[in-house]
Order: structure tokens, then C-alpha cells, then sequence
């Protein structure tokens, strides 16, 4: 799946004056590909994996997901509630469909705590899983999940039990649980040490080279290591830039 | 089952203290919705009961007995009084002008010492003239009672057949009563050929005494209905005049007062019901804010995995009804346990009949309070339910990361 953003925009109003967070920005994510977002806090990282994500609507552009198959004749239209398997506009879809979408080819890592406290780490891995379908289809592929992640010892532990490190490895499991063409992580590595911060994006790293695409909004400047597309944004404008062309610290 | 489908029952089960105190709050209003419903509907049943059994215009009793409050206990409660006069009172009555049917009633007591099966409270009746007791005692038992054969109340320990002993006379019991819910339930009833072998028994045992009555043409009291078209209260006042030593009251007016009694109970508990039901709504729509105040980011993750805004508020809606249809059932269960086996209790202590409602009704009513829970926490979270489906989810994932 290729995702691309269209010249999105998306402004707010803080108090009485409109505040722009993402200003026509353009940014493509394909499968295979580990693609980096950095930029300071406010900056607008977050609005924009939101927007790309499904989760925030953009208040200009599009955003297209791309099968890469033909569209085929008498397709259904988006937002009728059917898949449509070719070139469709996120936004075009109404709820239920966009919400069907996201879980059937997104993965999500959102920032910070995201687990759902009263499950156990099995059990949140699972959850995405069993929106659509039934627990057997899934259960395996958590076993599996939890191995890769290291963290099959806390299968029966709840969310308080973890420390930062396990409950990012198992948000991650849990995003992969629909084995998704696209993963999104929203600052997967914050308040993580240097150990769990390499653990991570080693996973993710290895994500990438097994066909999804994968994004990454972060402030780590290692993650440049990692990554096969970096972008920076400053002030909602988002700019692609070489490895090795990053801006200094502190510019 | 799917974890998502069972995300409701998992968050109650392990939120134990959180799901409890709301499960409280929805078991109160169940518990006077369906106990006040219970209560009412047995005063209403055991009103009917009465005005059943009751059959009767007018009642006469001798002038030392006329205190209202005895009275008051004679028609409305079933109870009997220990006062007598001559049975030519009777004729003297029937003669009265606007008098239709009379018959005259024997009120005994039996003592809880060797002599008595039990502490009963024996009445006799003529089944010739009889026009109260009789037709209640065919819906028991269609022949006519034999000399020494007794008819019993329903909480009256003993059953068809058995044999109970009244001042060393031994009887037999023909029929056991229907329930009345009043303190018909615990007399023993006998034709005028038996009760006249007792009262005789009950002198020789120097029980029942009664003055210079002979003892074999006594009676407690005359009932009387009147002639089609005659005034009660005319009667009434007639029967007063025209009798010496007698006191003659309307029972209809009593039956008014305990009716009026019985009106202002029901409209108690129907405030009482709005105003837990108001309680319970505030207290609802309170703790169900919070409640979904504080998930808020967790019902912005489940918008994040594709869970969309219907299946959101319908998992939502699904933990609020079995917290409210769970309260509902141990509030109606709990009322059940206080109402039903006490209502004897209830019905000393409100002084007035009760018959606790049948089987059919009580469910209704169970049925009833858990609508009116289940109403209650719909529309005490309904606006909070709502605006969390609707939410904007990158805004909720920004709360307390």
C-alpha cells in the first residue's frame, strides 16, 4: 500500500485566532520503507500522523491510500460501507468505513500509555483483533507477537504491572496483531532508556524490511539510523531531508 | 467470545469496587420501586380482600364494646372482641324497618394451655342466616359443616382432616380458608351447633364469662344488610333507637377511612419512588460522568484500533445496562426477601389488611423495576455517552498520556 498526503493543511482555533498545525504538507509512505518525522514539541508531528492515520481530518487535501491495484469496473463508491480495493480517499469514507479501514490496514502505536487497563497484556494484544473477527484467528499470531517482543512471560500481567519499555513492546505487538500494511508510532521511544530505545527501533527497523510501511514521529535524532526517509517539521511546515543533511542540535 | 464483546463484563469483574458502588446506587432504586410497588399492591389486595369478606351494611355490637377503635379492628381487621349480648338482640334488629338480612356472630377465645390445641380465636356463625362468613367458606368447602367440624384460617397450622381441642372438645377440621391478609388468616370458624358446644365447654372450664348472659343464647355482634333502597345510615339510626344496650355503625364509612388511609400510603410511596428515582438519576448521571471522564483516553485507544463510533457507544451503553439490570435484580431481590415473607409484619405495623400479590404481578413488578433502572441509567448517560463516541479522538489521546 502506498499512502500519500495531498497537500494537507489543518488548522485550529486557539482562543479567537486560527492556528495553522500542518501547512500543505505533501508525504508519501510506502511498504518496505521506515520513515522518520522529527521535529521540536508543537510542531505539528502528531497532527500530522493523526491526519494520515484517519484519526484527524484534515481541514484542506487529501489523504490517499493506494492499493496499487486498478480500480476495477462498477467499484462501490467510498463511504458505502464496502471495501474498495484502489485509490481511495481516507476522508471520503464515512465512520464506520474509515474505522473498518484503519483496522483492517493500520497498525498504531499512539503516544504515551495506550493500554486498556483492565485487560491483561494478552488480552490487549488480542483486542484489536476481535473488533471484526473472532479470538481463534488471532490468537496464534499474538503467541507469536509476544515471543518476537520478548515479553511472553507477562501474558496474564495487567498494564500497572509494566515497566515503560514492556508496555511500548506490547503496543507495538498489539498494532501488528491485524498484520497491517501500515504502522504508525507516535513517539514509541519516549521516556525509554538508550537500551530499550535501540530494542525498539531495531523492531520497527525490522518491520519495515518485511514489506509494511512504517512511520515514525520522534524526537530521538538516532532514529536517523534507522530510517529510509526523514522529514523534519518546523511551525506545521514539513520538509524531506538526506540522511546526513540533519540540522545541527539546537538549529 | 470475542474480547471486544466482552470488554463490558471485564471491566465490571475487574473493577470490582467502581462496578459495586453503582450496582448500590441501582439496587436502592429497584429496591423501593419494586418493594413500594409490592407494598402497595398488597395493601390494595388485602383492602379487597376485606371488602370481600366484609359482605355487611351495618354492624351491631353491645354498647360497652362501641369504642371506635375496637370497632375499627372488628370490621376492618377481622379481629374479634370479647363482648357479648342476648341473642334476642337479633330479633329485635331483624324487626327494625329498612332490616334485611341479620345474622348474629360468636366471638371466643381459646387459651395456649393444655385444655387448647392453640391460642385462636374461635368465631361462630349461623349457617341459616349467614350471609358473610359462609360464602367466603364455600370457596373452600361446598357442604355444610357437621356438628363439631370447624373451618380454619390460613395460618392456622393444621390441615383438612387433623383434629384440634378446644377447652378439652375435640374438632375436626373440614376446610382450610384462602389467605386474606387479615386476622381472619389465624381464626377458627364453627357453625352455631358446635360454637354453642364449646361456649358451653368454655363455662365449665369458667372461661368466657358472660355475666348474666345465659351462656346458650349469647352472641358478639349483628351483622345486618339492609332492604334494597333503605338508607344505611337511616338504619343505622334506627337499629340505635329503637334497640336497647346496642351500638350500630355503618362499616362502608370505616372502609372509607381505611380507603382513604391506604390512598395516602400509595401516594407516599409514589413521591418516594420519584424522589429515589430523581436521587438515583443525579447520583447516576454523576458517577457516570466521571466514570466516562476518567476512560475517556481509553475509548479514544478503541476509536484508534477501528472501533467505530455506533460500536463504541454501544459497548459503552452495554457496561452501563448490566450495572444498572444487575443493581436491579439484587434491589428487587432484596425488597422481595423484606416485603414478601414479612408482610404479616408489615401488616401489624401498618395496621391494616395486606395480601401479598400473586406470583404474575410480582413479576410485572420486577419487570417494572428494572425498565425504570435500565431508564435511569440510560438517561443519566446519555448526553455523556454521546459525546464520548462523537469526541474527537486525537484530542482525547492528548489527555493524560
Amino acid at each position: 500500500m502506498i499512502l500519500t498526503a495531498d497537500k494537507i493543511s489543518r488548522s485550529f482555533l486557539r482562543g479567537s485566532r486560527e492556528f495553522c498545525a500542518v501547512k500543505e504538507a505533501d508525504i508519501t509512505l510506502e511498504g518496505g520503507k521506515l520513515t522518520v518525522l522529527r521535529g521540536r514539541s508543537g510542531s505539528g508531528k502528531t497532527t500530522l500522523l493523526n491526519i494520515l492515520a484517519g484519526l484527524q481530518p484534515p481541514s484542506s487535501g487529501r489523504v490517499l491510500a493506494d492499493y496499487g491495484v486498478p480500480k476495477p469496473e462498477n467499484a462501490p463508491e467510498p463511504g458505502t460501507g464496502q471495501r474498495t480495493e484502489f485509490v481511495t480517499d481516507l476522508y471520503s469514507m464515512d465512520d464506520r468505513t474509515l474505522s473498518r479501514f484503519r483496522n483492517d490496514h493500520y497498525g498504531i502505536v499512539p503516544q504515551g500509555q495506550s493500554a486498556v487497563a483492565t485487560l491483561t497484556v494478552f488480552e490487549n494484544i488480542l483486542l484489536p483483533g476481535t473488533i471484526y473477527g473472532q479470538d481463534n484467528s488471532v490468537r496464534e499470531r499474538a503467541h507469536e507477537l509476544m515471543e518476537r517482543m520478548g515479553i511472553t512471560d507477562l501474558k496474564g500481567s495487567f498494564p500497572k504491572e509494566l515497566s515503560g519499555g514492556e508496555m511500548r513492546r506490547m503496543a507495538i505487538a498489539r498494532a501488528l496483531i491485524r498484520d497491517p500494511k501500515v504502522l504508525f508510532a507516535d513517539e514509541p521511544t519516549s521516556d525509554l532508556d538508550d537500551d530499550n530505545r535501540d530494542t525498539l527501533f531495531r523492531i520497527l527497523r525490522q518491520i519495515a524490511d518485511e514489506g509494511k510501511a512504517v512511520f515514525v514521529v520522534t524526537h530521538e535524532r538516532s532514529a536517523s539510523e534507522y530510517s529510509d526517509d526523514m522529514y523534519l517539521m518546523d511551525a506545521g511546515v514539513l520538509r524531506k531531508v538526506e540522511p546526513g543533511q540533519e540540522p545541527a542540535r539546537g538549529q | 467470545m470475542r474480547i471486544f464483546r466482552k470488554l463490558p463484563i471485564l471491566n465490571l469483574c475487574r473493577r470490582p469496587v467502581r462496578s459495586a458502588m453503582l450496582l448500590c446506587i441501582a439496587a436502592l432504586l429497584s429496591f423501593t420501586v419494586f418493594g413500594g410497588a409490592v407494598m402497595v399492591s398488597g395493601l390494595r389486595r388485602g383492602m379487597a380482600s376485606l371488602e370481600d369478606r366484609l359482605g355487611a351494611d351495618i354492624l351491631v355490637v353491645p354498647e360497652e364494646a362501641a369504642r371506635k377503635n375496637d370497632l375499627e379492628s372488628i370490621v376492618l381487621q377481622g379481629s374479634t372482641g370479647y363482648f357479648y349480648m342476648d341473642d334476642s338482640k337479633l330479633d329485635e334488629i331483624a324487626a327494625v324497618d329498612g332490616v334485611g338480612q341479620s345474622t348474629s356472630q360468636i366471638f371466643l377465645a381459646s387459651l395456649a394451655a393444655s385444655c387448647c390445641s392453640a391460642k385462636v380465636q374461635l368465631m361462630g356463625f349461623d349457617p341459616a342466616t349467614d350471609f358473610t362468613v359462609l360464602p367466603w367458606i364455600r370457596k373452600s368447602y361446598t357442604e355444610d359443616l357437621k356438628e363439631m367440624e370447624i373451618v380454619v384460617g390460613s395460618d392456622i397450622t393444621s390441615d383438612e382432616g387433623d383434629t384440634l381441642t378446644f377447652y378439652d372438645t375435640d374438632c375436626t377440621v373440614a376446610a382450610k380458608l384462602t389467605r386474606t391478609g387479615t386476622n381472619y388468616d389465624r381464626c377458627v370458624f364453627a357453625g352455631a351447633d358446635t360454637i354453642r358446644v364449646l361456649t358451653a365447654s368454655s363455662v365449665g372450664k369458667k372461661l368466657n364469662q358472660f355475666k348474666e348472659i345465659d351462656p346458650n343464647h349469647v352472641v358478639s355482634c349483628v351483622l345486618v344488610n339492609v332492604n334494597e333502597g333503605a338508607d344505611i345510615d337511616q338504619v343505622a339510626s334506627a337499629i340505635n333507637d329503637s334497640v336497647d344496650g346496642v351500638t350500630a355503625v355503618r362499616t362502608t364509612s370505616m372502609v372509607s377511612g381505611i380507603a382513604a388511609n391506604l390512598s395516602g400510603i400509595s401516594h407516599l410511596v409514589r413521591i418516594l419512588i420519584a424522589g429515589v428515582f430523581i436521587l438515583a438519576f443525579i447520583i447516576l448521571m454523576i458517577a457516570f460522568t466521571m466514570l466516562i471522564n476518567e476512560r475517556k483516553r481509553e475509548f479514544a485507544i478503541l476509536r484508534v484500533f477501528g472501533v467505530s463510533r455506533r460500536s463504541l457507544a454501544g459497548s459503552v451503553w452495554s457496561e452501563i445496562l448490566l450495572i444498572c439490570l444487575t443493581g436491579a435484580l439484587a434491589g428487587s431481590a432484596a425488597a422481595a426477601l423484606v416485603t414478601l415473607p414479612f408482610s404479616g409484619a408489615l401488616r401489624s405495623r401498618l395496621d391494616m389488611p395486606m395480601l401479598s400479590p400473586g406470583i404474575g404481578t410480582i413479576l410485572l413488578y420486577l419487570l417494572l423495576a428494572v425498565l425504570i433502572c435500565a431508564a435511569a441509567g440510560t438517561l443519566s448517560s446519555f448526553w455523556n455517552v454521546s459525546r464520548v463516541s462523537r469526541a474527537d479522538i486525537s484530542l482525547a489521546l492528548r489527555q493524560e498520556r
